[in-house]
């Protein structure tokens, strides 16, 4: 209680200073008086008296700061006058202070501004219910190199585990088509099991969850909107809820709404529906058509996730015997995948965060090192300054704090800049980010970010408060008050230091540009990639078929051959086609395939390859290459044809290497299906990605049972193929108005997309090498400035007694060279150790590739002598009789 | 004037018991006050005087209030608080203990 009163008084006090000072003075003066009068009392001379009541009193001003020193508040005084004072000195000195203030600033904002989308993409958590016992669980099949739980295994798990809370299941994404409510719409849409939602912890914000029931075969159906679907589309009117909606044909009725934050636990997809998975209840493998999941579970608490994924890989196993043989050869060598749901849809993104993190750490190490560099000339030049403080009476520590309060003065100024800095680059980064950056949230500037900025700003303060305090806080003073400038040699171990702190940011700087000038010969490199096709003017759109109103093969190919039609007749179209899918989709069905007249492997080995259904003119209208043969023409679409297949070269150099392939039969799918005989070889067309290797595939007619209901249009255009995009999509409604055409987009842009990655790397690690480069080179220029600073008198001495102009510039340049050499050493040893950790990144070159490196080296050497060379060349112009006056 | 030195943390002990005894003083009386009880062997310098009365203050021991002498000149007085009693009491009685345990030692031959 006691206390309290205390802090009140002291607090009270705090107010009240000045009155405080006047009080306790007049009080002082008092009693001053009165010891005055009884001196004269006692028979002293009153002259005399006065004298002696003053000294009795001792020192007036030291009695007031001692009384006010038992309040306590005395360090805020010395406080606020030292960064008083460091405002000050700030202000005298611009060009360091605007020189350091910028670094900072720069430096630190740019690592928050990093470690924003950082925060937002790795280390937030999921925003489910207790996210880390969350798991998602894989079979990974390596014949078709994909992750995928069939319907049957999902249902044998969940039916017979005993490490899962619940496990819930989602088909791996699908587009519907919306038909109610306005123009006809692709959405985005996910089957999920009844109890999908409550395995996340995830609860509609309007309306309800599924119920078990409306997850059987038969059920009555209902679907769950997202909150932006909701609102787009809907008005976000409550009363959406109980009506029905139009998707595929069928009667949808809303049950619920999601809440706003939710977001769907898979990178690939982001539906805006939610339908209910209608899975069978017991495990069949033997049904018309097996589902392909993906599967999310909770974890019993204590469960770890190597037991639970021995126990899904045991339940798996035990299910073989009943699976048929033509499913059990695609799961030869299946493995189960169990990983946390966090680590699984940010795992692969971590380590370019990573390399941006550490790189923009590097920017932010070299700029402080060129900083503490500044405050160490400062610091020399004050000497004299702090001599003199130190022989009026200021302690050791009392110059410690001056200077750490200067120090922090400076940071927070350059944190203050950081922030601005900050949020300009979140909001650059928010824009550009390539699609691979999926945040849990928005990238923005949280508190995280803040207390990261804080944090550095307040490291750096002390830092740059502790270089110059600790040299200069015990000057010797009797030779600093000493007239004339600094002593020569007094400042030499300082500049080693300097020389030594500038190697360091040298050595870091070409870490940096090593790295950036990977990733930027990376992306040269892969935007050169040639295709296979040529892919300029080619529009490209896609659009599936429901089942329910195109049911028969014969129907699909029907409309597709009208929307051909009508497209080709659009002006400015030079050719159109058609295809299951186009190059550069990853998206391809396979069939098994093997080859009349070769042994053919056990049948659980034969090889699966993309098979892709095309139009008569799709070679043509994509321009690939004829290599040997013909391409399909009229008479392979008519009812009764011959069957008849494209190969590409890499099939027939893998398959039949030796022969000559026209006229070859292989088998596709079934093997005692009808073969079709090779018409054609056609140049390698890269389909999965540009960075990804053609692999061999064939090319089949879009006729007869194999007309796909997903299919895609490539349009030749003669000029820019955007400017057909609605002329292309009336089309398609002319045919049918209620089909709606999505991805519409041309080839160019499905290119740079795909490596938007790539570039976005490039450039942020581009540009961090280019400041580095910037700041180091500003840093080697101060060092040896200071160094021809230091010697005037030395390079006066030489040239008067005959040096010529090269002697001197050759003696400042031996200084910078060996300083850039060591850099450069070292920098190239650790260029070689860090880069291997960029080896992730890289197309087309590896992380030790020797033009890169060399350039790097190069580049960084030229620059880092040329800022040698400038001060050097002062040095020549040093007139000796100035140099010698001041001995 | 000879002067001897105070024993430490003895200061407080006899500004509050000056101002016990006495309702109000102001800072010179209560130099005088201690001089004169202590027959001259006290005198408490100005230096330490004024910092202690405001350790004082802050802990709540004495409060303050301007006044004015009896020559009409303002002065500021200063009062015994409830808890400056209780304090004294403590003190006190722990400068007794401290001068009995003295005493002990060296009259112990």
């Amino acid at each position: 209680m006691n206390k309290l009163g205390e802090t009140w008084r002291r607090v009270r006090m705090l107010v009240r200073r000045d009155e405080f000072a006047r009080e306790l003075e007049e009080e002082m003066r008092l009693h001053r008086e009165l010891k005055e009068k009884e001196l004269i009392g006692d028979g002293i001379d009153a002259s005399k008296a006065r004298y002696a009541a003053s000294r009795k009193f001792g020192n007036a001003m030291y009695l007031r700061e001692r009384s006010a020193e038992a309040w306590g508040w005395s360090w805020l005084d010395d406080f606020v006058q030292d960064v008083r004072f460091g405002l000050r000195m700030l202000r005298t000195n611009p060009g360091f202070t605007i020189a350091s203030v910028l670094t900072l600033a720069l430096g630190i904002g740019a690592n928050t501004a990093i470690f924003s989308v950082v925060n937002a993409v790795l280390l937030r958590p999921l925003p489910y219910d207790d996210p880390a016992k969350l798991v998602r669980a894989d079979e990974y099949w390596p014949r078709i190199n994909d992750e995928v739980v069939p319907g049957p295994d999902y249902v044998n798990w969940k039916l017979n585990n005993n490490d899962f809370e619940a496990l819930g299941a989602y088909d791996s994404g699908d587009q519907i088509n919306l038909t109610s409510a306005g123009q006809p719409e692709r959405i985005e849409s996910v089957l999920v099991t009844a109890n999908f939602l409550r395995v996340l912890g995830v609860q509609p914000s309007l309306g309800r969850d599924f119920l078990p029931e409306e997850a059987q075969p038969g059920a009555k159906l209902v679907a769950i909107l997202s909150d932006g679907f909701w609102r787009r589309k809907f008005g976000a009117e409550p009363q959406i809820l109980g009506k029905g909606i139009a998707l595929n044909g069928q009667s949808y009725t809303v049950i619920g709404v999601l809440p706003g934050v939710f977001r769907f636990p898979d990178r690939r997809t982001n539906p805006e529906i939610l339908l209910a998975f209608q899975l069978p209840a017991k495990v069949d493998w033997t049904a018309r058509s097996v589902s392909l999941t993906r599967v999310i579970g909770r974890l019993k608490p204590d469960v770890r996730i190597t037991q639970a994924n021995v126990e899904l890989a045991t339940l798996s196993k035990r299910t073989e015997a009943d699976i048929p043989a033509s499913f059990r050869h695609m799961r030869d060598g299946m493995q189960v995948r169990t990983t946390g749901l966090h680590e699984k849809l940010v795992g692969d993104i971590r380590p370019t965060l990573l390399i941006l993190l550490v790189a923009v750490a590097i920017v932010l190490l070299i700029g402080s090192l060129n900083v503490a560099n500044l405050q160490l000339a400062r610091a020399s030049s004050r000497q004299k300054e702090l001599a003199v403080r130190a022989a009026i009476g200021a302690g050791r520590t009392r110059l410690l704090r001056q200077l750490l309060t200067e120090g922090a003065v400076m940071a927070a100024l350059g944190g203050l800049g950081a922030l601005l800095i900050a949020a300009g680059g979140v909001r650059l980064l928010r824009n550009y980010a390539p699609a691979s950056f999926q945040p849990t949230g928005h990238i923005e500037l949280d508190k995280w970010a803040l207390l990261f900025t804080f944090s550095i700003t307040c490291l750096s303060g002390l830092l740059f408060g502790a270089v110059p305090a600790l040299r200069a806080s015990s000057p010797d003073v009797n030779t600093d008050l000493k007239e004339g400038r600094v002593a020569p040699w007094r400042g030499y171990g300082q500049s080693k230091l300097r020389a030594a702190l500038v190697t360091c940011e040298l050595t870091l700087a070409v870490v940096l540009l090593v790295a950036s000038g990977l990733l930027i010969r990376s992306l040269v490199l892969l935007s050169n990639v040639d295709p296979g096709f040529d892919a300029t003017n080619l529009l490209t759109v896609s659009t599936a078929l429901p089942e329910s109103k195109y049911a028969q093969p014969v129907q699909r190919t029907a409309f597709f051959d009208r929307v051909l039609q009508e497209v080709v007749r659009l002006p400015g179209v030079r050719s159109a086609a058609l295809t299951s899918s186009l190059p550069l989709t990853n998206y391809a069905r396979g069939a098994a395939v093997s080859v009349e007249g070769r042994p053919d492997p056990p049948s659980n080995a034969r090889p699966l390859v993309p098979m892709q259904h095309v139009s008569q003119a799709y070679f043509a209208t994509l321009r690939v290459p004829l290599r040997e043969g013909r391409v399909f023409d009229e008479g392979d679409f008519t009812p009764r044809a011959p069957l008849v297949v494209i190969a590409n070269r890499a099939f027939v150099q893998r398959y039949l290497p030796n022969d000559d392939p026209l006229g070859k039969r292989i088998h596709l799918g079934d093997p005692n299906s009808s073969g079709r005989t090779i018409i054609g070889v056609v140049g390698d067309v890269r389909h999965v990605s540009l960075n990804h290797e053609a692999e061999p595939e064939v090319y089949v007619p879009y006729a007869g049972p194999d007309a796909t209901s997903t299919a895609m249009l490539a349009v030749r255009t003669d000029t820019d193929p955007r400017s057909l995009a609605a002329a292309v999509r009336e089309a398609v409604m002319a045919v049918d108005a209620e089909q709606p055409v999505f991805a519409v987009s041309t080839m160019r842009q499905r290119i740079a997309d795909s490596m938007s990655g790539a570039r976005f790397n490039a450039r942020l690690l581009g540009f961090f090498g280019f400041v580095a480069l910037v700041l180091a080179s500003v840093g080697v220029y101060g060092v040896i400035a200071y160094f021809v600073a230091q010697r005037t008198h030395e390079i006066g001495i030489r040239v008067a007694l005959g040096a010529s102009s090269r002697d001197v510039v050759g003696m400042v340049m031996r200084q910078g060279t060996v300083m850039t050499a060591a850099g450069l050493v070292w920098g190239l040893g650790g260029a070689m150790f860090a880069t291997r950790y960029l080896a992730s990144l890289l197309y087309g070159i590896g992380a030790g590739d020797p033009l890169t490196i060399a350039g790097a080296a190069i580049t960084l050497g030229a620059v880092a002598l040329a800022a040698c060379y400038l001060p050097a060349r002062r040095a020549t112009r040093v007139d000796p009789m100035v140099a010698l006056r001041y001995e | 004037m000879n002067r001897e030195e105070l024993l430490p943390g003895t200061l407080h002990l006899l500004i509050l018991k000056t101002l016990a005894r006495n309702d109000q003083m102001h800072g010179y009386e209560i130099a005088r006050s201690i001089q004169q009880f202590s027959r001259d062997v006290l005198q408490v310098e100005e230096g330490s005087l004024y910092p202690a009365l405001q350790r004082m203050l802050i802990k709540g021991w004495v409060k303050a209030e301007w006044g004015v002498t009896a020559e009409n000149r303002r002065a500021r007085y200063y009062r015994l608080t409830a808890a400056g009693r209780k304090q004294f009491e403590v003190e006190k009685a722990q400068f007794e203990r401290v001068i009995e345990a003295i005493a002990r030692v060296i009259q112990t031959a």
